[in-house]
């Protein structure tokens, strides 16, 4: 029984600092949508700040934790936010999750590296990793009480216990309660949305990303004393809280908190009872309490798995990434290849030493390693954090092939009575992509969030369960390889393992681009934009994504084949999991949709860790800092850091970089061609088409909004060629136009979401045409962007509540739309398409703002719920609100409009009253027909300013 | 088409019927979304589905498309109990669907969007051919395309062929949609709101296609739209849902005329 009790008490303890940390990465995912994978790595910078304020330079433990927690930790945060985070957020999943793969590379790194520089240069800072030596916040000694039946409890558990308890409560209180919570869960939500209600994107970030940071810092300097200070071990605590995260479905706090106190319970009692209740030989491999957590999570994953399942019919809709290789020649693709290759070859066969032509050799294998990346990653848009678990398969594989003793004699298929060793690769390569498929079946339905969760954590599985046990990796000796033979030829040389290397690289990479133009490879890429349309298309995701990671398992397999071959011996620390987020890191850094990307980071990989073996005979400050073994993880968490947003990484810079000069370069033509066509007189002088629309009110009345010469557009293309008009205060203006003519992209410009290229838009008497999204709502301007301006993963109520902030407003709401009282519990994604319609429009039509603009605002409603709106539209008018409405089609905007303003071709073509309209003259102006709009747009002269002239009354 | 409601044989009978819904009643949690729906479409015809917001016609096409299986009630597609089979499997079956909320593949291209609706019948290898390019792989592509490109024309694509969806303009990503969902002939087409925030041409061009499918094809047609005028000139058979059940069911003029729909969803116009 006191072994029992003690179990749980001390086991709540290490549970409560999982608490800790999966509060805040619940937090970290709630209120910025990025799973925090470097708290860890933060908590662990923390901790050792605080020890060496503490211990070495002797400060006192409130002042120590005061500059540790509540300001290194905070500031941390905010500048990690500045820099990196914030610009996260709006990338895709996967870059997400390399951001902060980086983060944790590069952090620790950075941290040790500081210290050790400061030592080099005489500094004398302690450096302890030893438990016991390390502080925490209780007192030195820590003072101890014993309960009941002999169970003790000292002074730093109960200070873990109640924090914990504190910041879970808390936290909750924050995200739930208040609006600033609120706001934060909006904004991760559907960001541009959130600045066009008036959320400033940039504040709401840095609060929660301060607070994550403070999180962590307070649960690194509490492990301290539990765990020492080595930063491995703390990521590894923080990934053992995953199964309380996912305990919470990544989102509730409440159970984030008790699932990381079962999480540390159910891991001592397993430790404590294992020897009873298991066989032996599990019981005795060493990492079983450490994998605990990794098992849990990945059960609870299973069960999430389902319950998500369930919900089925909603899109995950990933945006896709430009290629910037589109539209190159064929040769223009190919030439960079020749010349690296033939490079390389040259460099192999010709001049380097065995040391250099060993290190390209390794590069490329490792090459072979990353394209697996290439294939599950850039073309499968999963993330697998597992693909070492599969070179360590393949490796392992073609050690026991090649290692046991055939009496079979077959010429090539034997060899003096093993197996030949590329038979053994190519059963190796078979043999991973098996798992990778038993592996894919199960996980394949994960979201790429839980996927990558899932196969870290069965990577880790693996490594400390599976590859521990002996007769799977042969002993801690591992397997010892021979040079390869092919047909009599041995393979010793550094060249002709190069070679064979690069032929294998080449064949892999053939491999792979059959598969991108495949009917697989097309079913992969349209379930990433929707899932649900390639189903009823017929197409199987399933059976696509788990031939697209049995791919990739097999060709990391491969790689491990021919690792071991190269690397021989092999062992299970070849290729540790957490390499494989190293590995990632930097396939990102240089590109990960490319053949060519893997084979550069393999090189630099390679290469890169040679440097600073080679940087010790060299002199000075350059060896210090490159000669350090932090400096390459600090070089590569950076990079994948900073190029985590661009999928194609360091190869995409500069191919974005042509296309954008080729722009210019063709817009310099265009405009040198018109100059000289003008001066030769072939293109006729043109007058101006601009035509300012203006409501009827604004000869009297003040003005709501004004737009004098607005520019605007996308990158260098400009969509919006001079835009006028004024809207009195009262004012109705319609703005009508077929698709195509910039409607929503004037839409876009007024509220901000992108910047004038020039002109000036006026909100009142206030100049905004600089001004943030947000900035410019706070100012009195509400915009309802074209379809679905709702935030889909907040309930009903909440949805109403960011902009109606009285219990009355809210009343108010559900009385003039019943239904939306009736689902208010309810997630508004989840409403019909004409709910979701009336539920971005409530907010605007009970609480109207200065100025109203809406985006085809009736589309998708029922003639009855349109006829509602607009007489809604009439009464907000009424009480002073001004109204710019955008259609598609006349016929109700016609009705409510006083004015009327025809859109073509990024011009106002035609603007009059409502009377003034007749349905010929209209058709034309759709067209354009009234006026000739066939010279390019560049050409034009500022069109001068028409003014309507107000009709009499 | 002619739209002759008076000497129309086809619609109703089961005999012919493509697609039959009974006692179709779908709750998420406390709210009944259907609610003990039943109708059939023959081959041929075209049945308008409307509504008011919320009365659960998208529920009933995730329902007829395996998206989302009923609590209770059958589909049967013709004459098989498909009620519980995966949507892939009804898809292979011949019936296809658009979405009220477009969903192209936005990484590929305006083709490759279209192959992919023939993608399903394999790629002449199995998963092998994904990573060997043999000639039957190329052979089989080239005929596929053959055909893309035939639907391309008449769905008036030929000229973004290249283009990535994702980049398109909401008319012609509906128009895409359509295309995808024709490519390998349907025997079932689900149409959710097709003309909703197209423009009029863009609309007239949709309609000549529905009218095109219904004139050449035996292929049966569900409508869902808010475009009243689009309806009524388009479809044989109207049926009206209201909060998750048959409100009434009839022929263009007579539905025009039913007091009872005017009241609850067409209003005064
Ligand atoms: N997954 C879901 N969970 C809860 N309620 C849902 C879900 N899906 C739909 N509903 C509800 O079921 C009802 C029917 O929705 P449905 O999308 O079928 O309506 P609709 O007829 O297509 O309306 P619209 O014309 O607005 O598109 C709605 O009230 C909606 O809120
Ligand atoms: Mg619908």
């Amino acid at each position: 029984m006191t072994t029992f009790l003690s179990l749980v008490v001390s086991g709540a303890v290490s549970g409560g600092i999982y608490a800790i940390m999966a509060s805040g990465l619940v937090l970290s995912y709630e209120a910025s949508g990025i799973f925090n994978f470097a708290q860890g790595a933060v908590a662990f910078a923390t901790a050792f700040l605080f020890f060496q304020l503490n211990t070495g330079q002797g400060w006192p433990i409130g002042w120590a934790a005061l500059l540790s927690i509540l300001v290194f930790a905070p500031v941390l945060g905010f500048l990690l936010d500045r820099i990196l985070l914030r610009r996260l957020a709006s990338a895709p999943v996967h870059a997400r999750i390399v951001g902060t793969i980086g983060l944790l590379v590069a952090l620790p790194n950075l941290v040790l590296f500081i210290a050790e520089q400061i030592n080099l240069r005489g500094g004398d800072l302690p450096s302890s990793t030893g438990l016991g030596t390390v502080p925490g916040l209780g007192p030195v000694p820590s003072t101890t009480w014993t309960l009941m039946h002999g169970v003790v409890l000292n002074s730093d558990q109960i200070i873990i216990f109640v924090v914990a308890a504190l910041s879970a409560l808390g936290l909750w209180v924050l995200l739930r309660r208040t609006r600033l919570g609120l706001q934060m869960r909006a904004d991760v939500d559907k960001r541009e949305l959130a600045g066009l209600r008036g959320i400033d994107s940039g504040r709401v970030s840095a609060i929660s990303w301060i607070l994550t940071m403070l999180l962590a810092g307070l649960a690194g300097v509490m492990l301290g004393p539990f765990i020492g200070l080595d930063d491995i071990t703390y990521t590894f605590v923080v990934l053992g809280c995953l199964a309380a995260v996912v305990f919470a479905g990544f989102r509730s706090l409440p159970f984030a908190f008790i699932g990381g106190l079962l999480l540390g319970i159910i891991q001592n009692l397993v430790a404590g009872y294992a020897d009873n209740f298991l066989p032996s030989f599990i019981a005795g491999v060493s990492g079983l309490r450490t994998a605990v957590p990794f098992l849990l999570t990945l059960v609870g994953l299973f069960v999430l798995a389902r319950r998500r399942g369930r919900a089925g019919g909603t899109a995950s809709n990933e945006a896709p990434q430009p290629d910037h290789r589109d539209g190159l020649p064929k040769w223009r693709r190919w030439l960079p290849w020749i010349i690296t290759v033939t490079a390389l070859i040259v460099y192999v066969q010709f001049i380097a030493d065995t040391f250099w032509s060993g290190l390209v050799l390794n590069g490329v294998v490792i090459g072979v390693v990353f394209l697996s990346f290439v294939v599950v990653t850039g073309i499968g848009g999963m993330v697998s954090l597992m693909q070492a678990t599969f070179v360590t398969v393949g490796g392992f594989a073609a050690g026991w092939l090649v290692k046991h003793q055939y009496s079979s004699t077959t010429p090539v298929l034997m060899d003096n009575g093993h197996l030949n060793f590329f038979v053994a690769a190519i059963l190796a390569t078979l043999f991973a992509a098996l798992i990778g498929a038993l592996v894919a079946i199960p996980v394949r339905r994960l979201g790429t969030l839980a996927f990558a969760l899932g196969t870290l954590s069965i990577a880790f599985i693996a490594d400390l369960l599976f590859f521990q046990i002996d007769s799977i990796r042969n002993g801690s000796l591992g397997y010892l390889m021979n040079s390869p033979k092919l047909f009599g030829f041995e393979f010793t040389s550094n060249q002709s393992l190069t070679m064979m290397a690069l032929v294998i690289f080449g064949i892999v990479t053939l491999v792979i681009h059959n598969l991108e133009v495949s009917a697989t490879g097309r079913a992969v890429f349209a379930a990433r934009s929707s899932d649900i349309a390639a189903r009823t298309t017929g197409l199987s995701p399933d059976r696509a994504k788990v031939i697209v990671f049995a791919v990739s398992a097999g060709i990391a397999g491969l790689g491990g084949a021919l690792y071991a071959v190269t690397n021989s011996p092999f062992t299970n620390t070849s290729a540790p999991a957490f390499v494989g987020l190293f590995w990632l890191a930097i396939v990102v850094t240089w590109g990960v949709r490319r053949p060519a990307g893997a084979l550069l980071a393999g090189l630099t990989f390679s290469v890169g860790s040679a440097v600073f073996v080679k940087a010790t005979d060299w002199n000075g400050v350059l060896k210090d800092i490159v000669g350090s073994s932090y400096f390459l993880p600090i070089l590569f968490g950076l990079g994948a850091i900073n190029l985590a947003k661009n999928p194609d990484g360091i190869l995409a810079l500069s191919a974005e970089q042509r296309a954008d000069k080729k722009r210019k370069r063709e817009a310099k033509k265009a405009a040198a061609l018109a100059k000289s066509a003008a001066a030769a007189g072939t293109v006729p002088a043109r007058v101006a088409t601009g035509v300012r629309a203006a409501t009827p009110g604004v000869a009297t009345g003040a003005e709501a909004l004004r737009l004098d010469d607005v520019r605007a557009g996308y990158g260098q293309i400009e969509v919006l060629h001079g835009i006028e008009l004024t809207l009195g205060t009262h004012g109705a203006l319609a703005v009508l136009g077929p698709n195509g003519a910039g409607k929503s992209t004037l839409c876009k410009a007024i509220a901000g979401q992108i910047m004038l290229s020039g002109g000036a838009v006026r909100v009142g008497d206030r100049d905004m045409s600089t001004a943030a999204t947000h900035q410019r709502a706070q100012a009195g301007l509400l915009v309802i962007p074209e379809s679905r301006g709702i935030f889909p993963g907040l309930t009903v109520e909440e949805n109403l509540a960011i902009r109606l902030t009285e219990q009355s407003e809210l009343e108010a709401a559900y009385a003039h739309f019943p239904i939306l009282k009736e689902r208010r519990k309810g997630a508004a994604g989840l409403l019909s398409g004409g709910e979701q319609q009336l539920l971005a429009l409530a907010p605007a039509l009970v609480r109207p703002p200065a100025v109203l603009i809406a985006d085809e605002p009736t589309l998708g409603l029922s003639p009855k719920a349109t006829e509602a709106v607009y007489e809604t539209l009439e009464e907000v008018r009424g009480l002073g609100c001004a109204v710019l409405l955008v259609e598609e089609r006349a016929t109700h905007a016609l009705n409510f409009a006083d004015t009327v303003a025809v859109m073509s071709l990024g011009r106002i073509t035609w603007a009059g009253t409502r009377d003034e309209v007749d349905s010929e003259r209209l058709a034309s102006a759709y067209l354009g027909g009234d006026i000739d709009l066939t010279e390019p747009p560049a050409l034009e002269p500022t069109p001068p300013v028409v003014p309507l002239t107000p009709p009499d009354d | 088409m002619n739209v002759d409601t008076t000497s129309d044989p086809i619609g109703g009978g089961t005999a012919t019927a493509v697609l039959t819904l009974e006692g179709i009643v779908v709750r998420f949690g406390g709210v009944t979304a259907v609610d003990g729906v039943s109708f059939s479409v023959a081959a041929g015809e075209v049945l308008g589905l409307i509504g008011p917001n919320g009365a659960g016609k998208t529920t009933l096409f995730d329902v007829i498309s395996g998206v989302r299986f009923p609590s209770a009630g059958r589909v049967t597609l013709a004459g098989k109990d498909v009620t519980r089979t995966s949507p892939i499997r009804r898809a292979r079956a011949g019936m296809r669907r658009t979405y009220q909320q477009v969903q192209t593949f936005g990484w590929l291209s305006v083709s490759d969007n279209v192959l992919a609706g023939l993608d399903w019948q394999g790629g002449g290898g199995g998963a092998i051919a994904d990573l060997v390019a043999f000639p039957t792989r190329k052979r089989r592509e080239r005929e596929r395309r053959q055909r893309v490109d035939e639907v391309l024309e008449l769905c008036g694509l030929t000229g973004v062929a290249g283009t990535p969806t994702a980049a398109l303009p909401i008319g012609l990503a509906r128009m895409v949609e359509l295309a995808r969902a024709i490519v390998d002939p349907p025997t079932l087409l689900l149409l959710d709101e097709p003309n909703s925030g197209l423009g009029e041409d863009e609309g007239r061009a949709l309609a000549a296609q529905v009218q095109r499918i219904a004139n050449e094809t035996s292929c049966a047609m569900v409508l869902v739209e808010h475009d009243v005028d689009f309806i009524m000139s388009n479809c044989h058979r109207i049926v009206v849902l209201q909060t998750g059940s048959v409100l009434a069911e009839g022929t263009p003029a007579e539905i025009q005329g039913n007091a009872a729909v005017r009241n609850a969803y067409l209003g005064d116009s």
